[in-house]
């Protein structure tokens, strides 16, 4: 079964995983219900965190144990390596935690990526959140309920209060991506909406974008496409042009990545994009009926 | 980050590309030597990271030694295009027979590096830049050389002149890019010379701040830029861009310090700053970020909005509760804290006098709370 670009039975390893936030982390996935079998480390093969053996090289987890998927959390300067280790090694799925990575390591993976035909969510992302299937990344647990919305966003704590505000109004998540907020995400807003599209448990989609860079406006060229009704909204309306707001991607240049736009091409689209988190849950249910 | 024109200048060197000889100079005597080692003609430029310094009067073509002094003294201490000029660039005048436009630039729309040339000049570049027949665009493949037949070919299908030399110019250009670990890497104008050479006249050269650990001369530049605010945030290892309001903003997380923002404004309420944590939130941290943004005096109250996702949410209550030892308690601190260990967080705060911690996960509510408390309606 493929369910949202990852194989089950899932079988996810770590790298990075005897890092602070590596170890942490692990041990969060594992209590959300996700199957991971093993962590990586080069140097520290033979070891052990949260319960899981260690190894020094994704090769061997894939030959071993039959790893199919992997949580990136090595530091930046490592990360563009242990992503082309892992695709190499054969893991189809790669999810990118770490932030602060060169847009030219970036631009190597998606390259790499593309032309193996493997699915990376990231960098500087929160992962992929399926209630009921567990997490491959370091959403919090406690905020999702499972349901039929799906959400993906590009920023992490963002996403988190539209699911709080999602749970809290009593709308389920089927499933939440965080694409990442750099200026190139190696998976953008497109193929997650078609995965939602296709999904028979998905009835609508949440949206979360924010100024800067396109994303927004190509996710409304296939909005444009969708059977499924859509709601977003997009952070940053005030922000001044020029100034980069935390997230590398975030800023407004001349001519591009101003909020007016993309609120223009989501809503010429068909979606509906609310100013606030808030008001998400409202909107879902004007579309839902 | 926006790498000045000489040193820029000095990197291409490196790569055989030919750049005007020139000095950088602070002082008219500085300017009127630098001149004479160029036998008097030469062109003196205001050190500024602008476009469209030539139109804004910061390019003065000079015909001797004291020419290019009264030049300097006109330009040093003046402002062009809202940059105070404090250094300047002299440089061998050029006689070019033609004057193209080359730059390199990551295209974020498609994850590509993009090679542009266009053979009409680039004065006003941005005007052509949607014309494709004006301009050339080439996708090169992230992560690798561009070998040099490619780009004569390239260039031939374009109908380009002077192949040979442009040829090797884009090749190495596309090279020192990547080296440098450039967003932008631009060329305008790019000189073509009675001989058939190519010099690049100007160089407008933006890096990326993620790849400043493995470019260590630009590291070095950015540390000796930065505002004292500036590097107060660096020391905290948090992202902050200050802003013209009165209302502290501390958020763990990008997305929602700006829709915190957009949440201020709607209730009529100007932030101060941007403050992001991001994910390596510490007693030390919070603690600092706090004095910081308290220090200001026309900060009149503050929101701090944080999700423990990846950060322990006790630690950031005690930073905040230690600032607040130390700058008093006569403004309106707003917080809302959720996430693991929020019980301890919430138990922590609520003994401060004049915070208001939230517990709900509407953003909104802390935001008109934090208005209410200081009289302000939308």
């Amino acid at each position: 079964m493929k369910l949202f670009g990852i194989d089950y039975p899932l079988r996810g390893i770590v790298q990075g995983v005897t890092g602070t936030v590596g170890r942490k982390q692990t041990k969060w996935m594992l209590e959300a219900g996700t199957n991971l079998v093993a962590g990586v480390t080069p140097g520290k093969e033979g070891q052990e965190a949260e319960g899981l053996p260690v190894f020094g090289r994704v090769r061997d987890t894939v030959d071993k144990l039959g790893a199919n998927a992997s949580v990136i959390f090595v530091p930046p300067a490592f990360v563009r390596s242990a992503a082309c280790e892992a695709m190499d090694a054969g893991i189809r799925f790669i999810v990118i935690v770490t932030e602060f990575i060169p847009v030219r390591d970036t631009l190597e993976i998606r390259e790499r990526a593309k032309i193996m035909g493997v699915t990376i969510i990231g960098p500087n992302c929160p992962g992929i959140f399926v209630p009921g299937h567990g997490k491959l990344g370091i959403m919090p647990a406690s905020i999702f309920n499972s349901g039929t919305v799906g959400v993906v966003g590009r920023s992490a704590t963002l996403s988190y209060e539209v699911v709080g505000n999602l749970t809290a109004a009593g709308f389920g998540q089927r499933a939440a991506v965080g694409i990442g907020g750099d200026p190139v995400a190696c998976t953008g807003f497109m193929p997650v909406l078609e995965w939602f599209e296709k999904d028979p448990g998905t009835t609508a989609v949440a949206l979360i974008g924010e100024i800067g860079g396109y994303a927004e406006e190509q996710a409304a060229a296939f909005i444009k496409t969708m059977t499924k009704p859509v709601v977003g909204l997009i952070a940053g309306r005030s922000a001044p042009p020029g100034k980069r707001f935390g997230h590398a991607g975030a800023i407004i240049r001349a001519g591009s990545g101003g909020p007016e736009a993309k609120v223009k091409a989501l809503e010429a689209a068909g979606a509906r994009i609310g100013v606030s988190p808030t008001e998400l849950p409202g909107l879902l249910r004007q579309v839902l009926g | 980050m926006i790498i000045p024109e000489h040193l820029a200048k000095q990197r291409l060197a490196a790569y055989g590309l030919r750049v005007p000889a020139g000095w950088k100079a602070a002082t008219p005597g500085e300017a009127e030597a630098a001149a004479k080692r160029l036998n008097g003609r030469c062109v003196v430029k205001a050190l500024i990271p602008i476009g469209g310094r030539g139109k804004a009067g910061g390019v003065k073509l000079c015909a001797s030694p004291a020419e290019a002094a009264a030049a300097a003294a006109g330009l040093l201490g003046a402002q062009l295009r809202g940059h105070v000029v404090n250094s300047l660039l002299v440089e061998e005048a050029m006689s070019p027979q033609e004057e193209y436009y080359a730059a390199v630039m990551v295209n974020q729309e498609l994850g590509a590096i993009d090679l542009l040339l266009s053979l009409s000049g680039g004065m006003d570049i941005e005007t052509l830049a949607g014309r494709e027949d004006a301009v050339l665009r080439l996708h090169a493949v992230p992560g690798r050389d561009l070998p040099l037949h490619e780009t004569r070919a390239w260039l031939a299908r374009a109908g380009a002149s002077h192949t040979e030399e442009l040829a090797f110019f884009l090749t190495a250009l596309l090279r020192a890019a990547a080296d440098m670990d450039a967003m932008l890497l631009e060329i305008n104008p790019l000189a073509l010379l009675k001989d058939g050479t190519l010099v690049a006249l100007d160089c407008k050269l933006e890096t990326d701040d993620n790849a400043l650990n493995r470019q260590s001369a630009f590291q070095d530049l950015r540390d000796a830029e930065l505002t004292p605010l500036e590097r107060e945030a660096k020391r905290l290892g948090v992202s902050f861009v200050p802003l013209e309001g009165e209302i502290g903003v501390i958020a763990s997380g990008a997305g929602l310090g700006m829709a915190t923002l957009d949440m201020l404004r709607q209730k009529g309420l100007t932030p101060a700053n941007f403050l992001d944590t991001g994910g390596g939130i510490s007693v030390p941290m919070l603690d600092g970020a706090v004095r910081m943004l308290l220090g200001e005096s026309r900060v009149r109250g503050m929101i701090i909005n944080l999700y423990g996702g990846i950060n322990r949410m006790l630690d950031a209550a005690q930073g905040i509760a230690s600032a607040l030892e130390h700058c008093g308690h006569d403004r309106p601190v707003v917080v809302k804290i959720l996430g693991n260990q929020q019980e301890e967080a919430w138990a922590l705060l609520e003994k401060l006098e004049n915070v208001h911690v939230f517990k709900d996960v509407q953003s909104e509510k802390a935001v008109a709370r934090l208005a209410a408390l200081l009289g302000v309606t939308a």
